[in-house]
């Protein structure tokens, strides 16, 4: 029967034949990366560890520890955690058919996973995880929330195997430990939202091999020190106290897709360096203290995608005008409240798949650039508390097609041409916050913008009915109603008086 | 009939401010409503007037339960103000004029302790707003079926907690940002349905949470990532339908998953026999893709695989007799675990049809049609007792028809036609009962037809054409009640058209050209329902009639018959006598006329009754497809023989005696099917017709997710009596099985939760409390709390329903102070036998259909009191 069968088929099924639940195939990886020679390969759930395969007694035990310190004490009725599937435990054989631990997770992310729960309360981390020699993933999810404990040091001593660490949401207080830099083959280090404080450990540079680090929504103080991961792809700090500058080194790693910094007390400029790294799609930096110059070299990033620099007081920077040229990725672009002078750059209009932009609460002046008509994909524009001027540049297929998201109140003289598409919305609650162009001299457009200050309900507000009306009738009806308007506040002029 | 169209806007605004009473809610609930059109009348209390408390809005309930409140909060006002639940806003409404349109308003982004956001199911159109990714608290963001448009922003990623990203069924275009997969916590992916451009990224490989990966219908192009075996977690992996080449990559067999579908893809090279090794496979989808070189035998390793698809590619060599493997004793329940589907058709195939297959005895389905398959139908095939359906078409089997097929007494269709079958029809296959398809035609089928085949009274089909099939049409023809088609054309079939024909109801095209038959065509003449028909090159004679409208035939259904008398003007006979029309007296034509007019007056009559089912006798009716009774869709070969009325026979019509259990919205029954093995019945006392749609496509989804983590669901039916869903009846599931379930509990409270909803969005959440209560309980408010802590313990969604141990704080905090818990020593609660029967209450309260422990009776309430109780106990 096993004639026309390939050896190895050959020898899967005699394994079947022979050891009916032993493991049927296995793939030695190069790359398992840790010292011990665990076998690499489908793991056949099922059958595994049932005749003459066994879990390694002691990191059996070192489980019971864990899970009891956790809480989930009816896990050491649990005979052999590498029999069947449970969820959060993964076990993988070595040469000798012995099981290892090679994964533990806990805390309730869903039901899907079903990962063993903590209870908050009273869980800990015991130190029997220092006794699971293979282990290559920790994962506690919101886990230790009332019962604030410190991220304990022996964690460091996994060194030699763990590749991802994941203490997201636990309530960890006190300073990350140094000691965590002795995991110098770990690949992802999330410790998003503790309590942890103090500054970054300079040890953490020792990670080379780092793909993920995400420190963010905690209390970090101190400086970012000099970063050199050459493979690091996400770099998450944001939500925190950190000061200082950001150091250059960062456009050496050249492989990053994400940096975000926002919300921290950087300071400083922006590097010039940062244009090394091309294969950045987001870059949030906002909510700092960064100074200008307004960073020049972002125009290389070729991947970006979405740059959100908001809320950085520059003092009174202005944008050169090929800031943006050649940035044919980027989508979102936000540059709100940031203190910026001057013209609106050209180079905006240029950008071929912008989607989001939001240069609101700056001190923009002059006029919006002609070529912003040119921005098919446009659906988000904010442009409101500036100083802009002039006739906006759209037709009526991309004021319709943003309605509410095309923001363009409190600007000193912005307005429309007739017939842009302003003034027939039938969306009685939308109000674009400008008036219509005059064709007479400039200084009607004033005029126009002081009635609806008077009239609506005040700068800011989207609701303004009122304005709303004054802004969809034609100038002659206008002018009927600013007549009516002058008699109806005439009283109350001369009562007030 | 028209169903009201139904929507529901689920909008969960969980405000985590410690503040006082915040307006700011309000006011952002009403720049949400501005943002949507045309919802004056679904939101019309929606109102920003200064009375307006937005707690009483309807579809909003501000809650004030969460994990983070300590007991110490009391007063149900201070409470109110802290939560704001937009929690649901259920109408039934027209669908033109109150489905939600307009586009995501910029201003969710301000809701800034949004957890969940769903606003599935509408028409909005647009960017998915940029505000969105400042929703820092955000779990579930479901958008799908909507009309959203532009690229998926990669802000997205800036979402810490995402869990579930649903997307599916909008226009979503561009890549999937790489972004996206840089994410420990997300556990589903649906991206279904869009116009996703562009490749998968090896990214995608560090989702270590995802389960739930589905890209299917895009226009993703490239090919797999090499490393997808990296994703370990994965359970669900669909890319089927989009444009993917390349060959499969070897170390998918890494991946633990139980369902992988690449379908409809353009996938090359052979199919890596890594497959075989995935051992958790229950559903491999190959189908419709380019791939060549043989089966590999080692797919009969896929023990737990119920369905395999390999058919419409290029694959050659022969079906290799391993997959007469694909069967294994389940491990923890002890039945048979078989392949079910096992198509194989439109590929290159040769050889012969292993006998091996008759090994799979559970197999459903076995489609092999149109390859290049030689040899005889094996024998051993008849051991497959549960086939229900055979093709083998288009192939160049030869032999005779294996009359051992006779034990295939479940088989409905049965297709060997076009190969080169010989032999006469064996008188055996009249013993398969529940046929309603045979096809053998085309082929070198030769003696005379047995008219024992007239016993096949479930037939609708039956064609026996182009084959050398001798002697006469057999009158038992007549009893084929069921039929509506007939094909025995292209034979060598003489003597008459039996009368019998006429008795068959629904007889809709009966097909008989180029045979021998003689006689006349009287005989059809009471075939009502026959709308084709075919008797051309006979040897028939006389007239054809022309009452009964019998001249909707067209001529070419009779030429070729030369004594055959047509109505039509160039008819042969017609004009052999032509004098005989002439010679009508006037007397005659004007009976003629008169008659005419009668039969025309007759026929008025019967067009212009309603569309009733033309009353035939009851015995007709008995077994005739009855579109009345309700479907019961079988998830699973247990069940497959099973037809609604089966259950209601074998429960006696849901009667009391084989009540097991009862749930606060079920009641569950056992019932022993015909195979002898017991499934659990559990009856959703009420549903609601807009949820019965959801409700079938979840069902459905979580039917083809056949994993050992899950508790399996053999069939659902959504009866009058109750949705009824079948499960895997469990006499001694272990602790371990217990404690595993997985979504499919998610689904099992939709019933309920769509009973809850109507009642809240009519604004009235008092309502559902039992009136009486007044009488016994004057702390109207705690009665409001717990019922509204209830609600909370509905939440679709696990992870918005409060832990354990929230409850318990919360219950402990409704306690009199005067009476605090006692505190009885938790080390022997836990020590004591105890214990683990509170774990499988847990459990049942999780699962209400497992039905181990023997306390079930209770109320889930009850277990759900006495369990806070431990748990508080415990942890103190």
């Amino acid at each position: 029967m096993a004639s026309h069968l390939s050896t190895k088929t050959l020898l899967v099924f005699l394994s079947i034949l022979f050891l009916p639940l032993t493991r049927a195939f296995t793939v030695i990886m190069s790359d398992s990366g840790a010292p011990s020679a665990l076998v690499d390969g489908p793991q056949t759930g099922f059958s595994m560890n049932k005749n003459g395969a066994r879990t390694e007694p002691h990191e059996q035990e070192a489980v019971y520890d864990i899970m009891r310190a956790t809480g989930n004490d009816w896990a050491t009725d649990i005979p052999d955690v590498c029999r069947g599937r449970w969820h959060g435990i993964e076990c993988m054989p070595d040469k000798d058919n012995v099981y290892h631990i090679v994964s533990l997770m806990f805390g309730a992310l869903s039901d899907d996973t079903a990962f063993p729960t903590c209870d908050p309360v009273r869980s800990y981390i015991s130190q029997s995880i220092t006794k699971l020699p293979h282990i290559r993933t920790l994962f506690f999810y919101r886990c230790f929330s009332y019962n604030p404990q410190p991220i304990p040091v022996f964690l460091g001593q996994l060194g030699p195997t763990l590749q991802t660490l994941v203490l997201r949401e636990n309530g960890h207080v006190g300073p990350i430990p140094s000691e965590l830099g002795n995991l110098t083959r770990l690949k992802v280090l999330d410790l998003h939202k503790n309590n942890l404080n103090g500054s970054i450990p300079v040890s953490l540079g020792r990670i080379t091999g780092l793909r993920s680090l995400d420190l963010s929504g905690n209390k970090l103080t101190g400086s970012i020190h000099s970063l050199s991961f050459p493979v690091l792809n996400v770099l998450d700090l944001n939500q925190n106290l950190l000061m200082g500058s950001i150091p250059s080194s960062l456009g050496t790693c050249n492989s990053l897709i994400k940096i975000d910094f926002s919300h921290n007390r950087l300071t400083g400029p922006i590097p010039d360096s940062i244009d090394g790294l091309k294969e950045l799609i987001l870059m949030d930096l906002s909510y700092n203290r960064f100074s200008s110059p307004f960073p020049i070299s972002i125009r290389n990033l070729n991947s970006l995608q979405a740059l959100i620099l908001k809320g950085n007081p520059m003092r009174s920077t202005t944008i050169p005008d090929d800031s943006f040229d050649g940035m044919k990725g980027l989508m979102i672009l936000i540059l709100s409240n940031m203190n910026l002078y001057g013209p609106i750059p050209k180079s905006l209009g240029k950008l071929p798949n912008i989607r989001v932009l939001h240069l609101e609460g700056n001190h923009f002046n002059g006029s919006v650039p002609l070529n912003f008509k040119d921005l098919k994909h446009l659906s988000e524009l904010r442009l409101n508390d500036n100083q802009l001027s002039g006739p906006l540049p759209f037709g009526r297929e991309m004021v319709w097609k943003m309605k509410r998201k095309l923001r363009l109140y409190n600007n000193s003289g912005l307005c429309y041409n007739a017939n842009s598409g302003f003034e027939d919305g039938s969306d009685p609650s939308f109000d674009s916050g400008i008036g219509l162009c005059e064709t007479s001299p400039p200084g009607s457009a004033r005029s126009v913008q002081h009635l609806s200050t008077i009239h609506g309900d005040g700068p800011g507000t989207i609701n303004g009915s009122s304005t709303g009306a004054v802004h969809k009738a034609s100038g002659f009806v206008r002018l009927l109603q600013i007549t009516a308007f002058l008699v109806y506040i005439l009283p109350f002029i001369v009562t007030s008086e | 009939m028209a169903f009201p169209v139904e929507f529901v806007l689920l909008v969960f605004l969980f405000s985590l401010g410690f503040g006082s009473v915040d307006s700011d809610d309000g006011a952002t609930l009403l720049e949400i409503k501005k943002s949507f059109r045309d919802v004056d009348n679904v939101l019309y209390d929606w109102t920003d007037s200064p009375s307006s408390d937005y707690c009483v809005w309807r579809g909003v309930i501000c809650q004030n339960l969460d994990g983070e409140i300590s007991p110490a909060i009391g007063d149900l006002k201070d409470l109110l103000s802290m939560y704001c639940i937009v929690y649901s806003i259920s109408v039934h409404c027209d669908l033109k004029s109150n489905r939600l349109s307009g586009q995501i308003p910029d201003e969710i982004g301000d809701c800034s302790s949004l957890k969940s956001l769903d606003l599935s199911f509408n028409s909005l159109y647009g960017d998915i707003p940029f505000s969105i990714s400042k929703l820092k608290q955000l779990e579930f963001l479901v958008l799908k079926s909507n009309q959203l448009i532009g690229p998926i922003p990669s802000t997205l990623s800036q979402i810490p907690n995402l869990k579930i990203l649903d997307l599916a069924q909008n226009k979503l275009s561009g890549e999937i940002p790489r972004l996206i997969y840089w994410n420990e916590v997300l556990q589903y992916l649906g991206l279904r349905g869009n116009n996703l451009v562009g490749t998968l990224s090896p990214d995608m490989c560090q989702l270590t949470g995802l389960w739930y990966f589905d890209v299917k219908n895009n226009s993703l192009t490239g090919s797999i990532p090499q490393n997808i075996g990296n994703c370990t977690a994965f359970q669900v992996l669909d890319l089927s339908y989009n444009q993917l080449t390349g060959e499969i990559p070897f170390n998918i067999g890494f991946l633990q998953i139980a369902t992988l579908s690449l379908q409809g893809n353009q996938l090359t090279g052979k199919i890596p026999s890594v497959i075989g090794l995935m051992q958790a496979l229950a559903v491999l989808d190959l189908s419709c893709n380019m791939l060549s070189g043989p089966i590999p035998p080692i797919l009969g390793n896929l023990t737990y695989t119920e369905k395999l698809y390999l058919h419409s590619n290029k694959l050659t060599g022969s079906i290799p007799p391993e997959l007469g493997n694909m069967t294994k004793l389940h491990y923890l329940y002890d039945y048979l675990v078989t392949i079910s589907y096992l198509e194989l058709n439109n590929n290159q195939l040769t050889g012969r049809i292993p006998p091996e297959l008759g090994k799979l005895t559970d197999l459903f389905d076995l489609n092999v049609a149109n390859n290049h398959l030689e040899g005889p139908i094996p024998d051993k095939l008849s051991s497959c007792t549960n086939l229900n359906s055979l093709n083998v078409h288009g192939n160049k089997l030869n032999g005779t028809i294996p009359p051992a097929l006779q034990r295939l007494e479940s088989m409905t269709y049965l297709n060997l036609s076009s190969n080169n079958i010989k032999g006469p029809i064996p008188i055996e296959l009249s013993r398969i009962g529940n046929l309603d398809t045979l096809d053998i035609s085309n082929n070198k089928i030769s003696g005379y037809i047995p008219s024992s085949l007239g016993d096949l009274e479930h037939l609708l089909k039956l064609n026996l054409s182009k084959n050398q099939l001798t002697g006469f049409l057999p009158g038992e023809f007549g009893n084929l009640r069921s039929a509506t088609e007939i094909d025995l054309s292209h034979n060598h079939l003489a003597g008459l058209i039996p009368q019998e024909l006429s008795q068959i109801p629904y007889l809709f095209s009966l097909k008989l050209e180029y045979n021998n038959i003689t006689g006349d065509v009287m005989s059809l003449m009471n075939c009502l329902s026959l709308t084709v028909l075919n008797v051309s090159y006979n040897n028939l004679t006389g007239d054809i009639p022309t009452s009964n409208n019998f001249t909707r035939f067209s001529p070419d259904s009779f030429i070729g018959n030369l004594g055959l008398c047509g109505y039509w003007l160039n008819s042969p006979c017609r004009v052999s006598h032509p004098t005989e029309r002439v010679t009508i007296s006037k007397a005659a034509i004007l009976g003629i006329a008169l008659g005419a007019l009668v039969i025309l007056l007759l026929i008025l009559v019967a067009a212009c009754r309603p569309h009733n089912p033309t009353p035939y006798p009851d015995g007709s009716l008995d077994k005739p497809v009855s579109y009345s009774t309700p479907k019961l869709v079988i998830l699973h070969m247990n069940m497959a023989l099973h037809v609604y009325e089966d259950i209601m026979r074998m429960t006696e019509n849901l009667s009391e005696k084989y009540i097991i259990g009862y749930g606060a919205s079920s009641t569950v029954y056992k019932c022993v099917l015909k195979n002898c093995k017991p499934v659990a019945i559990k009856r959703l006392y009420s549903h609601y017709p807009q949820c019965l749609k959801e409700f079938e496509t979840e069902l459905g989804t979580v039917g083809s997710i056949k994993h050992r983590n899950l508790v399996s669901l053999q069939g659902y039916s959504l009866s009058p009596t109750g949705n009824l869903l079948f499960y895997d009846y469990m006499e001694n599931g272990s602790l371990w099985d217990l404690l595993h379930v997985l979504h499919v509990l998610n689904y099992l409270i939709l019933p309920s939760m769509c009973q809850i909803l109507s009642k809240t969005a009519n604004n009235a959440v008092m309502e559902t409390v039992d009136p009486e209560i007044t009488a016994t309980c004057k702390d109207l408010g705690a009665v409001k709390k717990v019922f509204q802590l209830a609600l909370l313990c509905t939440k679709r969604q696990p992870l918005d329903r409060p832990t354990m141990h929230e409850v318990t704080r919360v219950l402990d905090s409704l306690l009199p102070v005067s009476a605090p818990p006692k505190h009885s020593t938790p080390a022997s609660l836990l020590s004591s036998g105890k214990v683990p029967c509170y774990k499988d209450e847990y459990a049942n309260l999780k699962t209400p259909h497992m039905l181990n422990c023997p306390s079930m009776s209770t109320s889930d309430a009850q277990l759900f009191l006495k369990f806070g109780e431990v748990i508080s106990q415990n942890s103190e």
